[in-house]
C-alpha cells in the first residue's frame, strides 16, 4: 500500500489499520474500486435523462421500459489466462445489469489485440463464446482493431444490456432490519485480491498472476440469472448487489453504505469452498456466480425455496441495523468494525495535470499505387470483415436480433415488450484518441452516434470503458482529463447522458503502453422493423454522399490508410460540426420517411471508398461511378481523397436518383452523386477491379490466418 | 393443437421456440425438467441451449431427468410429435432416441450462420436456409441413415456425415435438427423457412 495513502486512511480512522483492515483497504481504496483518479473527471459527464445513473447500472428509458448497459474491461486477467479472462469479464457484466432485476438480452465485445498474438485472440474469442453462447445471451455486435501498442496488455472491454420494466427495478442500498443472504457459487481461492492487482502495471513473470484470475462457469451464471430475477420479484428483496471486484466486501460494504445503516457479516455462516479459509481470503475472493441480497426478515425463507429450486446454494450471512460500521465477525469474535464512511469513500486525486503533450504535426505524404493500395487495405486485418469472430458467438440466441453482425453500423434488437426495436454498437478510434485525446473522443461519441442514426435509430444515451497507462505518468493524466473532457463536452453538446461506465488503468508493462483507448456503446431507440436501415447497397441503385466533402488541405491524421500502407501515425485531427451532423441526422431520417433511402453507412474506417466497399461487399453487387473529381491528382493525393477520414459523412443508395437529388439540394444539403451499383466490377476514375477477387480477400483476410 | 417445450437447467431457446410456435399456430407451454408426464400435449420441444452447462457431453445429463422417462412413454404409446432442436437433438441421440452421436465440428470452432439445406418432405425436396449454432453439431452414426434424414446440409458446415442435419426415428413420430427454424420465422435478415419446418411438424402431428 502507498504510504501516502496509508497515512490518509489512518488521520480518518484516527488509529492505526488492523491487519484485517489492511486488506479491506487495499481492496476498496484500489483504483479498480475506488475510481481514484478519475472520480473527480468523471464528475464532468451529462447525467441529464439517464435512468439510475449511480447504481450498478445506468440506463435509458423507452416507453415503461428501462434499457440498462454497462461496460467492462478485463484487461489485466485476458493478458494472463486470455480464456477465463475474457468469459469472466462477461460473467461480471452480467451480474451489474442483473443486479437492478434487469434481464440480460445483448452483449457486445470492444477487443484490441497485437495481431501477432494469436494465442491471445484466440483465447479471448473462445472464452467470449464458451461463456456467453452458453449463457444464452446472444453477442449481437462490437469491434476488433488491431495494433501493437496493445502488445503487452489486450484491451477487452465487454459490454452488456439489459431489459426491465422501470417499476420493477431494484436498487443497491439496504435498509436497517435486513437479513443479508449470499447465493450462488461456494466462496473460494480464486480471483483473492483481484482488484488490487487490476491496479497495477503488469509484471514480468506472469504465471505468478494467474492466481488472480478468476474462473467462470456458464451453466451457473444462466441459473443464477433465472434464480435472482426470481427472488428480486418478491418484494421484501430490498436491495441487491453483485460479487464483483473485492466480492464480498465491496458488495456489502457499499450496500450498506449506500443505505446509511450498518452491516454486521459472519463469516463462518458462509457456504466455503475451502476449510480454513482466513477472513481476508473470504471477504477479497472473487469467485464468479454469487449475488448479495438484503431481504425482510418474514422472506427469507421464500429465497432459500427459490435458491432450492434452482439448485443453489445459499447462506445468511449477515444482518443490517442502525449504525455506519462495516462489522465482520468470525468464531463469534468481532474481527473489525470500521467506519463505512471511511471504506467506502476513498481518497480522491486531482488531477491537474501539468503539461499537455505535444503530437507530431507532420503529414503523411508518401506515395503508393491505387490500386496495390485498395488490395492492401482490403485484407488488412483491421479493415478486413470480422466474419472468423462473430460467427463463433452466437449472435441470434433469444431471437431479438434483428440484423445479423456487420449488416448495419448498430445492432437491431427487437423489445417485444414494447413493439419497437434498440441499437445499439461500441466503437473506439485509438489513434485518433493517440493524437489527439480531445477531439479523438468527441469523434469516438460521433462514430457510434453515426454507426446508430445510419441504422435507423435515435441515439438515447450512452455508456463508457475509458482504458489508460499508468495515472501516475503525468502524459498519461493528461490524456485522460483531456478524453474526459471531450466525452462530457459532446454529450452535452449533443443532450445524450453518460449512464455507466468504467476505468481501466495501469494498461502497461514496462515495455509497452497502450493508446489512450475511449471505448464508447450507445444505445439508440426505433419504432418499427420498416424503419431499420442497413449497410446494404442493392442493384441498380444510386450513391450519394452526404456531408463534408473531403479536401485536399483536409486533415486526415490517423487515418487507416496511413497506418496500414506507411506504417505511420501522425498528422492533424479535425473536430466536428454539430449543426451539420444534426441536418445529416434529420436528412436521413426524413428520406428514409419518404422512402427514397435504401441503404446507408456512416464513412468511417477506410474513408470513401472504404466505406463504399463494405456496403457492396455485404450486397455481392458491383459498382460504376467516379469517386474523384477527375483532376490529374498525384497517387498520394488520391490516396487521401479515396481514404482519408473526416468527420460528419454518409453514404446512402437510393432508386430514385432525381427525386433524392432535389430533395438535398431543396434541404441544402451538401452532397455529391457518386454511381451507380451494378454488374460484377468496381469501376471507379479510370480504375477497376474484380468484386468477386476483393470480397474475398475482405471476408477471408483474417480466417487465412487463423484457420 | 398444443405443444411442450420442456426446460431443463441451462436451456436457453425456449423463450423464441415459444414465441415461433405460437406464430406459427400451436398452442406452447412450458413443462419443467421434473415433470413426469406429457399425455396432455400433441408435440413436445426440446429447445436448443446447453443443458446442464453440457457437462459431460452435449446433451448427456438431460437424459437423466424425470421428464425423459416420461419422454419414452409418450413415444411408445405413440401419443404424438417429438421435437428436438440443437440441444434437443443432441439430448435424443444421447438418450438413444433418435440413431447416432452428435460430436464436436470439424473446425472444433462453435458455429453461427445461416446455412443452405435441402428439405425432403412427402417425397418432395426444396431448398432452404436456416440459422445454425452450435459446437457439437457433427453428426455420426456407423449404419446407414440416409433413409431417415429429412433435412440435409447443401454447404456442410461441420463435417456431419451423410450431410445430415436433420433426421426422423423409426416411425416418424420423432424428428431432431441441429438449425435453428424458430430464429427464422419473423425476419428477414434469417429468413422465414422456419415456418417450413414448422408446417411439416404441424402435418405430422395430424398424420397421427
Amino acid at each position: 500500500m502507498d504510504k501516502f495513502i496509508e497515512k490518509e486512511i489512518e488521520k480518518r480512522l484516527k488509529r492505526k489499520m488492523s491487519e484485517l483492515e489492511r486488506h479491506i483497504f487495499s481492496a476498496m481504496w484500489s483504483e479498480h474500486c475506488g475510481y481514484l483518479h478519475s472520480k473527480n473527471e468523471l464528475k464532468k459527464f451529462n447525467k441529464n435523462n439517464a435512468l439510475f445513473p449511480y447504481e450498478n447500472s445506468g440506463g435509458v428509458k423507452i416507453g415503461d421500459w428501462g434499457i440498462f448497459f454497462k461496460t467492462e474491461s478485463h484487461n489485466h486477467p485476458c493478458a494472463i489466462e486470455p480464456y477465463q479472462g475474457a468469459a469472466t469479464g462477461i460473467g461480471g457484466i452480467i451480474r451489474d445489469i442483473l443486479a437492478l432485476n434487469a434481464r440480460p438480452v445483448a452483449l457486445l465485445n470492444s477487443l484490441k489485440f497485437s495481431f501477432s498474438q494469436r494465442h491471445l485472440i484466440e483465447g479471448v474469442t473462445r472464452g467470449i463464446s464458451d461463456y456467453g453462447n452458453s449463457c444464452g445471451i446472444a453477442d449481437v455486435g462490437g469491434e476488433v482493431i488491431f495494433d501493437d501498442s496493445y502488445y503487452g496488455v489486450p484491451l477487452v472491454n465487454v459490454m452488456a444490456l439489459g431489459i426491465a420494466p422501470v417499476k420493477k427495478v431494484k436498487l443497491s442500498a439496504a435498509k436497517e432490519n435486513c437479513v443479508i443472504v449470499l447465493l450462488g457459487s461456494s466462496t473460494g481461492l480464486d480471483g483473492v485480491g483481484g482488484a488490487a492487482f487490476a491496479s497495477k502495471e503488469l509484471g514480468e513473470n506472469r504465471s505468478e498472476e494467474k492466481i488472480h484470475v478468476q474462473i467462470g462457469d456458464p451453466f451457473v451464471k444462466k441459473k443464477l440469472i433465472e434464480a435472482t430475477l426470481e427472488i428480486l420479484d418478491l418484494d421484501d428483496v430490498v436491495a441487491c448487489q453483485d460479487c464483483g471486484a473485492a466480492g464480498l466486501l465491496s458488495s456489502t460494504s457499499e450496500m450498506a453504505y449506500k443505505g446509511k445503516c450498518s452491516i454486521e457479516l459472519e463469516l463462518d455462516k458462509l457456504h466455503l469452498a475451502k476449510k480454513n479459509m482466513s477472513a481476508a481470503q473470504i471477504l477479497l475472493s472473487e469467485t464468479q456466480e454469487r449475488m448479495v441480497f438484503a431481504v425482510k426478515k418474514e422472506s427469507v425463507k421464500k429465497v432459500f425455496e427459490i435458491a432450492d429450486k434452482y439448485e443453489f446454494e445459499v447462506s445468511q450471512i449477515g444482518k443490517t441495523y442502525l449504525g455506519d460500521d462495516y462489522i465482520v465477525k468470525k468464531d463469534g469474535k468481532i474481527l473489525s468494525k470500521t467506519p463505512l464512511g471511511v471504506i467506502c469513500n476513498p481518497y480522491v486525486y486531482n488531477l491537474y495535470p501539468k503539461k499537455f503533450k505535444e503530437r507530431p504535426k507532420k503529414e503523411c505524404c508518401g506515395e503508393f499505387d491505387v490500386i496495390k493500395a485498395v488490395n492492401k487495405i482490403v485484407s488488412n486485418p483491421e479493415f478486413a470483415s470480422k466474419r472468423w469472430f462473430y460467427e463463433q458467438w452466437d449472435y441470434a440466441v433469444g431471437g431479438r436480433t434483428f440484423v445479423p453482425p456487420e449488416k448495419s453500423g448498430a445492432a437491431a434488437l427487437k423489445l417485444f415488450e414494447n413493439d419497437c426495436f434498440i441499437g445499439v454498437c461500441m466503437d473506439s478510434k485509438p489513434r485518433f484518441c493517440a493524437l489527439n485525446p480531445y477531439i479523438g473522443a468527441k469523434s469516438t461519441f460521433l462514430e457510434s452516434y453515426r454507426n446508430l442514426i445510419s441504422s435507423g435509430f435515435e441515439p438515447l444515451g450512452l455508456t463508457n470503458c475509458l482504458n489508460f497507462a499508468n495515472p501516475k505518468d503525468e502524459d498519461v493524466r493528461a490524456d485522460f482529463v483531456q478524453a474526459v473532457q471531450g466525452l462530457a463536452d459532446v454529450s452535452k453538446e449533443y443532450n445524450l447522458p453518460v449512464v455507466s461506465g468504467n476505468v481501466s488503468f495501469y494498461n502497461e508493462t514496462s515495455t509497452t503502453k497502450i493508446f489512450p483507448t475511449v471505448t464508447i456503446g450507445m444505445v439508440g431507440y426505433c419504432k418499427s422493423e420498416e424503419e431499420l436501415i442497413q449497410a446494404v447497397f442493392n442493384k441498380d441503385e444510386h450513391v450519394f454522399l452526404i456531408g463534408e466533402k473531403i479536401q485536399l488541405n483536409s486533415n486526415v491524421g490517423a487515418s487507416l490508410y496511413q497506418k496500414v500502407l506507411f506504417d505511420f501515425i501522425g498528422g492533424e485531427i479535425s473536430s466536428t460540426d454539430y449543426s451539420l451532423e444534426i441536418k445529416l441526422k434529420n436528412a436521413i431520417f426524413e428520406m428514409r420517411k419518404k422512402t427514397l433511402l435504401s441503404g446507408a453507412i456512416d464513412v468511417s474506417k477506410g474513408g470513401v471508398l472504404g466505406t463504399l466497399l463494405c456496403a457492396l461487399f455485404n450486397s455481392d453487387i458491383g459498382f460504376c461511378g467516379n469517386l474523384l473529381d477527375g483532376k490529374g491528382y498525384s497517387n498520394s493525393q488520391k490516396l487521401k481523397l479515396l481514404f482519408g477520414e473526416i468527420e460528419g459523412r454518409y453514404l446512402f443508395s437510393t432508386k430514385c436518383r432525381l427525386s433524392t437529388q432535389e430533395y438535398l439540394t431543396k434541404n441544402n444539403i451538401p452532397f455529391v452523386y457518386l454511381g451507380i451499383c451494378v454488374g460484377d466490377k468496381i469501376e471507379f476514375d479510370g480504375y477497376e477491379f474484380c468484386l468477386k477477387e476483393l470480397k474475398n480477400k475482405y471476408f477471408n483476410a483474417i480466417s487465412n490466418r487463423f484457420d | 393443437m398444443k405443444a411442450a417445450i420442456i426446460v431443463f437447467l441451462g436451456t436457453n431457446c425456449e423463450v423464441e421456440t415459444k414465441r415461433a410456435l405460437e406464430f406459427c399456430g400451436f398452442e406452447a407451454e412450458y413443462v419443467n425438467f421434473d415433470a413426469n408426464n406429457l399425455d396432455n400435449y400433441d408435440a413436445v420441444f426440446l429447445s436448443g441451449g446447453f443443458s446442464y452447462g453440457d457437462y459431460v457431453r452435449s446433451g448427456r445429463l438431460a437424459k437423466f431427468t424425470p421428464v425423459i422417462s416420461a419422454l419414452r412413454k409418450y413415444i411408445d404409446k405413440k401419443r404424438g410429435v417429438t421435437v428436438g432442436i440443437c440441444n434437443g437433438f443432441q439430448i435424443l441421440c444421447e438418450a438413444h432416441i433418435l440413431k447416432g452421436a452428435l460430436v464436436e465440428n470439424d473446425c472444433s470452432r462453435f458455429v453461427c450462420k445461416n446455412v443452405p439445406l435441402e428439405l425432403s418432405f412427402n417425397g418432395e425436396k426444396r431448398n432452404i436456409s436456416l440459422p445454425v449454432a452450435h459446437k457439437e453439431g457433427k453428426y455420426i452414426c456407423f449404419e446407414d441413415v440416409n433413409d431417415y434424414k429429412f433435412l440435409k446440409y447443401i454447404d456442410n458446415p461441420n463435417g456431419s456425415m451423410y450431410d445430415v442435419a436433420g433426421l426422423y426415428d423409426n416411425n416418424k413420430r420423432v424428428m431432431g435438427l441441429m438449425p435453428h427454424p424458430e430464429r427464422a420465422v419473423f425476419t428477414k435478415n434469417f429468413g422465414y423457412d422456419g415456418k417450413e419446418i414448422f408446417k411439416i411438424i404441424r402435418e405430422e402431428v395430424k398424420r397421427g
